[in-house]
Formats: structure tokens, C-alpha cells, sequence
């Protein structure tokens, strides 16, 4: 057993089981392990990568390689590499907005969508923010997928929370760009809460129940943004909101290089859904998910 | 129209892997659908939708990848899906979190880089002639690597590029060195003034790494595709590009290179290099006849190393006399080691088997064995009388150009990947009429980057498994490249020495080193 020196790990999210625990490995890739246990998944991460929830950020194993992951005693054994839990600082994943931010966050918002039309891949759901995207769908398959996330999209946000079976499941990809979708809609329900004092969560817990997925990958995802919890990325967007343009462009960048389509169809839903909350709030409308 | 698929379980990719492999396929001819996609309730649906559902993927589960295409018939639906698989394989580095914001499209390419003059275009040949015009529209200069864009697209591109002062290098376009930058498969060269235009990769990289050995050097060298100088192109961008040359100050000397132009090209090229250029111009039109260009005013070459040497002669401000006394030398030479090979081999060995990753270079060589031994077989013969039966099965004097079609669907290019000469090797060696095997070994960015330790055990092996016969075989090797390269000709040269292997300084020369070895065993047609 090895107690290196040369692995370093830099934070906890605050929903990592500190027990003992063993798990199996789900999937590797070049800058995240996903390791199963009876709780769910928790993620080993590169630095770059950043925190999570469920993340656990380390810097200098190679995750291609592992094959063995448990937490004994206090410490993170990957193959027979061991590292101190206790020096890791912890990530939290909640944030702090109230009723007095609303304004400039509705602000940041409109910079956060102008970015990210600009700039996600063609390929992604950013077609539902900007109707000419839609012809980079050119297969009749693509055109069948592209019209259901449409559908599934505009029924959830007419208040037919139905639909969400609709999205789920549905793209490319290792985690569906409907998934991806849903989370993105889960976070704006949680941010319209803190931002209005209206409970949401009993809405975010039903969307939740009927996106439950088998992609244990995609459904540990898609519980965290229903219980309000943030990747360390998204976190940094929301709160660049609150900063300058700069800071916004720069965190939208940063959200769009995760996966290929996954940042940008996150970032599509949260931008959709909180445009429809607050439009309809506004208007003394009735709110989408009473 | 068939619709077949496949199921792989527990396979991850990320989506846009998975829809880029689906458009690979779609662009297939007589393939009219086709989905990779994840195994889960909704996929299925759309794949329903789709009309492309298979009773295989009924029960399938989210975990599971499934492939499924839709074609003309069977055949072309089991063929796109061994695609599939192999185009999934070979991106096998799967999803990846990127640190750092990669653009996603061409415009987010621009914002990112506010300050590029050209991009390079590699997609399916479909989409390929879309996005080169956007982009030419933005004010930049195209190098389209893609195939398979049609010829009504490529003229499009090349007179809206002629009208508005902007290069179309392409398509198939794979070699170019711009203001000293290697692009696609180039070499890494000596910079100085000699330009080249050239509508052959291979034929550019030759030229311009003699040049650059000499200890000279490139101003610009701008590749147009292969088709450029047919008929329907008309040589647009060859012509564009000796006038872009002719005016670029950093150029004193222009060498053009090209299969032999259609003839209403070649009268275009000539006149322009009469009456338009002052600058002075060497042009090597592989078996093509020099007249014209030289009642214009160029000087002709016959090979592709001479169309180095002449304009390195003009460059060093040197007579052509001292390179063709060095070149009349070493056909001496030559003969004199041809003598040496032929006296080792068995009564049964008398020809030669090229095995050529480059095109042009492989033309090269046939046309230069064609004055030496006569017509030789091959899989694109000069002669089509002599086109093999089978691509796959070599017989008598035989030149093998492993980058054409049917050797490269599905696989990597052989000057990337040399498993399939590799194994072409062994083959021919054990053929017991065989007594000279020929290879062209192309250095720089994007070829194999360990080319000496590939060939190297694989000649070795194969001239041991002929021992037992009393046979010997000769390697002869060319190597297209410069030390700068990234490999290093130097240290390549000396891993196929180490392996036996005699290395010629030029295509040409090891073209006439293997035919004359041919010739004193008889085996001339």
C-alpha cells in the first residue's frame, strides 16, 4: 500500500459518504472515475473538472487506471493508493441568493444566453433558444430527436410536468441531452425559490419522480438539481451573474467545455425554464408549476 | 432498402462522438438513416419514429448502445455498420471534460480567434463544401482536406475564393506550408525563396524536402487538390496560386508540380507563365509532356528530386550543370549497386514490388520503371491493360498505391498506419519471383511518427523468413523528409540501414536502383 505524496486531493462535496464504503467502478475516463455504491455514485474528479455534490477532486492519479476504489478509516484507497480524507476541504454545494438579487440576476441571465448561442455546439439543444440552430439537424433521426425535445420542452413549460417522460432518456450521449434538459430545469425551479420565497419543491420533487432514470449516472445528476445542490462550475456561473460580463462570458466558457453537448443543454434548460417562471410571475400569470 | 443494426452493451461515448459517427455513416452512399444512440426508453421511441427500431433493441436497456442504419440494401447496411464499429473504436477516448473552452462551430472558432486568416476542413465531403463557404465569407482562406466534395461545389468555391483574392487549397487537399507553417501532412522545412504550387501532396513534399535538404529553402507552398488541373476545374487555384506566388515578395523562384494538367489547363498555365510571370519557374508535370511549358519560358524537370535540384541550382545562384554531373554520377553509381543485388538472388527472383503509401510518388516510380523495365502492374497502373484483377494479389513487376479507396475505407491512411503494408510486406516477400521490394517512407506532421521502428523488425523478419530458401531480398527505401521532421530522417534512414535496407535519396533514385536490378535478372517486360 502506498501513501503518496504525488496524489492530492482538494475538496469533498458535502454529499460524499465518509464511512467506510466500498465501491465498484462504474466508468473511467480521463478526468473522472464514477464509483458505484448502494447510496448512488460518487465522482473522482481532476482539479479542472471542479467540485460537486458527489465529487471528490484530486489531483495525480491516473483514473484510466483504476480499478479498485473504498473509503476505510478516514482514507480514499484507489487501486493501492492512499489518501487522507481529512486534508481535503469540503465543497459545498448550495448557494446563497434571496428576493434582493432578482434583478441582476434576470441580467446575468440575458449575457449567460447570449453566450451560450454564440458558442455551444451546434449539435446541442441550444436550438430551443435560437430557432436557426435547428437546421444542423439533418438526419431524419436528428430531426425526430430535435422535434421531441421541442415538444417535451415547450409541454413542461406550459405546466404539463408530464412531459418530463418525453424528455428523459432521450439523445446522444453518455448522459441523454433530455436528462440534461431536465437538471437544468431543476436548477431554475430551485434558484426561482430562493429568488422569490415561493416553495418549489414539491414541483422539482414530482419532475424528479418522473425523470428517475436507470442511467445511475444521469439520475444521481438529476437528484442533486432537484434538491438545489450545484457542480462547482454552475455555482461559479450563478454567482458571475452577480460580478461583471466578463466574469459571465468567461463562466459560460467554462460551462460549455463540460462534455460535448452536456453544459450547453444544462444551460438551455435553466435558461428556459427560468425565462417562463419569471415571465409568467411577472405577469401575475398563474406559475407554471402550481 | 434494409434496416440492420447492432447492440453493444455497456459502451460509453459522449453525444457528439455518437451523432458525428452517425453522420459519418449517413454520408455512405445508399445509406439513408442511420442512429447510434443510447438504449433508453425514449431513443427507442424516436428510433420507432424512425422506422429504424429493430426487435433486437426491444430490450434493450439505457446502458446499451445501439446502431442501426438504414440502406439500400443489406450489404450497404452491414457495411455501414462494420464502419460504425470501427469509426467508435478509434475514437475510443470517449467522453472527456476539457479544462478549457474548445469552439464548438466555426463562428464560436472566429470569436475565439479574431485574428485567423485561413482554417482547415476536415469533415465528411457532404457537409465539407457548406462550411469551406462560410468561411470564405468571412474573409478567410480555405484548406479543404475533405474528399468526396462535388465538382459543381469545388468550382463554386474556387471562383468565389478567384473573385474575392482568397486561396481554396482543396479539396483533398492534405499538404500546404504557409508563411512557413506546416498544414496536414507536411514537412517541417528550411524557410526561404522558393515557392511551390503543386496539385500532388506527396509530389509537394518531395520537391519541397529536396529543396530543404539542399540547404535551401520554402517561401510558400500551396497544395490545390489533385483535381484542380482536370478539365471541369479548369486550374483555377493553380493558376491563382503562381500568381500569388509571382507577386509574394518573400518568393524569387516558383516550381509547379502536378500530374499532367488536362490540356486546355496546361495552354492557361503556360500562358500565364509567358506573358504574367517574371519570376523564374520550374515545372515538373509528371509524364506529361514539357513542351508547352517550355516553348513559355519554364524550365522542365523530369522527375520530381530534378524539379528540386534546378530551382535549389537557382536559389544557390548556381549552373544546373553542377547537379546534373552530381546526377549523371550517380547513375553510376546506381548501376554499379544494381550489379552487386542482382548477383545474391535465386534463379526464380526477378521483380519488383513497390508498395507505395504516397500517390504521386507511386507514379513517380512507375513512370520512371516503365523506361527502365517496361509496363508494370499495379492497383492504378499507367497502362490500364495492367491494372491488377485483384488489388490484393500482386504478379510480376507490380506498384501497389496502398492509399487508394479500396485500401483505406474504414482504416487510417497508410502513411499513418502501417499495419497493412506491414503485412503486404511479409506477403510479397515470400513470393518466390520477388527480388526487390520498394518502399516510400513519408516523414512530417501527421504521418507515423515511429516509422523506423516499425519497419525496421519487419524487414528484418522478412528477410530472415527467405533465408531458409537461399533467397535474398532487396529493400529499397526512399525517405521524403527532412531531420527537422519530427521524426528525423537521419535517425529513420539509419533504423532501416541497421535493418538491411538500402535508402536512395530520392523516389527517383530508388525507382531506377530497383528497376535496374530488375532489369540484369530479366525480369523486364
Amino acid at each position: 500500500m502506498v501513501i503518496s505524496t504525488q496524489v492530492q486531493i482538494v475538496s469533498i462535496g458535502n454529499s460524499v459518504p465518509l464511512c467506510d464504503t466500498i465501491f465498484t467502478v462504474h466508468s473511467t475516463f480521463e478526468r473522472v472515475a464514477n464509483l458505484l455504491y448502494s447510496g448512488g455514485i460518487v465522482s473522482v474528479v481532476t482539479e479542472d473538472i471542479g467540485g460537486g455534490p458527489n465529487n471528490i477532486v484530486i489531483n495525480g492519479f491516473n483514473f484510466l487506471n483504476l480499478k479498485e476504489a473504498q473509503i476505510i478509516n478516514d482514507e480514499l484507497i484507489l487501486n493501492d493508493t492512499k489518501i487522507f480524507l481529512s486534508q481535503a476541504s469540503k465543497y459545498d454545494s448550495m448557494i446563497n441568493l434571496d428576493d434582493s438579487k432578482k434583478t441582476t440576476f434576470l441580467s446575468g441571465l440575458q449575457i449567460f444566453e447570449r453566450v451560450l448561442v454564440k458558442h455551444a455546439h451546434p449539435l446541442s439543444s441550444v436550438f430551443l433558444l435560437d430557432d436557426r440552430r435547428k437546421s444542423f439537424f439533418i438526419t431524419p433521426f436528428e430531426k425526430n430527436l430535435r422535434n421531441q425535445l421541442d415538444t417535451g420542452v415547450t409541454e413542461i413549460l406550459n405546466g404539463k410536468l408530464s412531459s418530463v417522460s418525453k424528455l428523459k432518456g432521450i439523445g446522444f450521449g453518455f448522459t441523454p441531452q433530455g436528462d440534461d434538459l431536465i437538471s437544468g430545469i431543476l436548477l431554475a425551479i430551485y434558484v426561482y425559490q430562493l429568488l422569490t420565497n415561493y416553495s418549489t419543491a414539491h414541483i422539482r420533487e414530482e419532475i424528479y419522480r418522473l425523470a428517475r432514470s436507470k442511467n445511475v449516472i444521469s439520475d444521481t445528476f438529476l437528484y442533486f438539481s432537484a434538491k438545489g445542490e450545484f457542480f462547482e462550475r454552475f455555482k461559479n456561473l450563478i454567482h458571475a451573474f452577480f460580478q461583471d460580463k466578463e466574469s459571465i462570458i468567461n463562466a459560460t466558457m467554462q460551462l460549455l467545455a463540460i462534455g460535448e453537448t452536456s453544459g450547453a443543454d444544462i444551460g438551455t434548460g435553466f435558461i428556459l425554464a427560468s425565462k417562463e417562471a419569471f415571465k409568467k410571475s411577472t405577469n401575475g400569470g398563474v406559475l407554471i408549476w402550481q | 432498402m434494409a434496416v440492420k443494426g447492432i447492440l453493444r452493451e455497456g459502451e460509453y461515448y459522449d453525444s457528439v462522438t455518437l451523432m458525428l459517427v452517425a453522420r459519418d455513416v449517413l454520408a455512405m452512399e445508399g445509406v439513408d438513416d442511420a442512429a447510434v444512440v443510447m438504449g433508453t426508453d425514449q431513443n427507442k421511441s424516436i428510433l420507432e419514429t424512425s422506422g429504424i427500431l429493430l426487435d433486437m433493441f426491444k430490450n434493450a436497456i439505457d446502458s446499451d448502445l445501439l446502431i442501426a442504419v438504414k440502406a439500400k440494401d443489406e450489404a450497404t447496411c452491414d457495411a455501414a455498420i462494420q464502419k460504425a464499429t470501427e469509426l467508435l473504436m478509434s475514437r475510443q477516448s470517449k467522453t472527456q471534460e476539457t479544462g478549457e473552452y474548445m469552439p464548438k462551430s466555426l463562428e464560436g472558432a472566429v470569436d475565439f480567434l479574431p485574428d485567423a486568416n485561413m482554417v482547415i476542413i476536415s469533415l465528411a465531403g457532404k457537409y465539407a463544401g457548406d462550411e469551406a463557404m462560410k468561411a470564405l465569407k468571412k474573409g478567410l482562406h480555405v484548406m479543404l482536406f475533405s474528399d468526396n466534395v462535388s465538382i459543381e461545389t469545388e468550382i463554386e468555391l474556387k471562383q468565389y475564393g478567384k473573385e474575392h483574392g482568397l486561396l481554396v487549397m482543396g479539396p483533398d487537399c492534405g499538404t500546404a506550408i504557409i508563411n512557413g507553417a506546416p498544414l496536414c501532412f507536411a514537412n517541417v522545412v528550411n524557410r526561404g525563396d522558393i515557392g511551390i504550387v503543386a496539385a500532388s501532396g506527396t509530389g509537394l513534399q518531395e520537391v519541397s524536402a529536396v529543396i530543404s535538404n539542399e540547404g535551401v529553402g520554402i517561401s510558400q507552398a500551396i497544395g490545390t487538390g489533385g483535381r484542380d488541373v482536370k478539365k471541369d476545374i479548369g486550374g483555377i487555384m493553380f493558376i491563382e496560386g503562381i500568381k500569388a506566388l509571382e507577386e509574394d515578395p518573400e518568393t524569387k523562384y516558383i516550381a509547379i508540380v502536378s500530374k499532367p494538367p488536362h490540356p486546355e489547363v496546361l495552354e492557361k498555365v503556360a500562358a500565364l507563365i509567358k506573358t504574367e510571370i517574371k519570376k523564374p519557374v520550374v515545372a515538373i508535370l509528371l509524364g506529361g509532356d514539357p513542351k508547352v511549358v517550355e516553348e513559355a519560358g519554364a524550365i522542365p524537370a523530369n522527375t520530381l528530386e530534378e524539379a528540386g535540384l534546378i530551382a535549389s541550382s537557382f536559389s544557390k545562384g548556381k549552373s544546373m550543370d553542377e547537379f546534373k554531373q552530381l546526377l549523371e554520377e550517380r547513375e553510376k553509381g546506381l548501376l554499379n549497386l544494381a550489379e552487386t543485388e542482382s548477383k545474391n538472388k535465386t534463379a526464380t527472383q526477378k521483380f519488383v514490388r513497390g508498395l507505395y503509401t504516397g500517390g504521386t510518388l507511386c507514379d513517380e516510380a512507375m513512370l520512371i520503371s516503365r523506361t527502365i523495365i517496361g509496363e508494370v502492374y499495379g492497383n492504378a497502373p499507367l497502362n490500364p491493360q495492367f491494372k491488377l484483377e485483384d488489388s490484393w494479389r500482386s504478379k510480376e513487376n507490380t506498384f501497389v498505391d496502398l492509399g487508394e479507396d479500396e485500401f483505406t475505407v474504414g482504416r487510417p491512411h497508410p502513411m499513418i498506419d502501417f499495419t497493412l503494408r506491414n503485412k503486404k510486406i511479409l506477403e510479397e516477400a515470400n513470393d518466390k519471383e520477388v527480388a526487390v521490394i520498394l518502399l516510400d517512407v513519408v516523414l512530417g506532421y501527421g504521418s507515423n511518427m515511429n516509422p523506423g521502428d516499425e519497419l525496421n523488425p519487419i524487414i528484418k523478419q522478412a528477410k530472415k523468413s527467405v533465408e531458409a530458401d537461399g533467397r535474398n531480398i532487396t529493400f529499397v527505401c526512399t525517405i521524403t523528409g527532412t531531420d527537422k521532421d519530427p521524426q528525423g530522417r537521419g535517425k529513420v534512414k539509419q533504423q532501416l540501414e541497421d535493418a538491411g535496407a538500402i535508402i536512395m535519396p530520392s523516389n527517383a533514385a530508388a525507382s531506377k536502383l530497383a528497376s535496374y536490378i530488375v532489369k540484369n535478372l530479366g525480369g523486364a517486360r
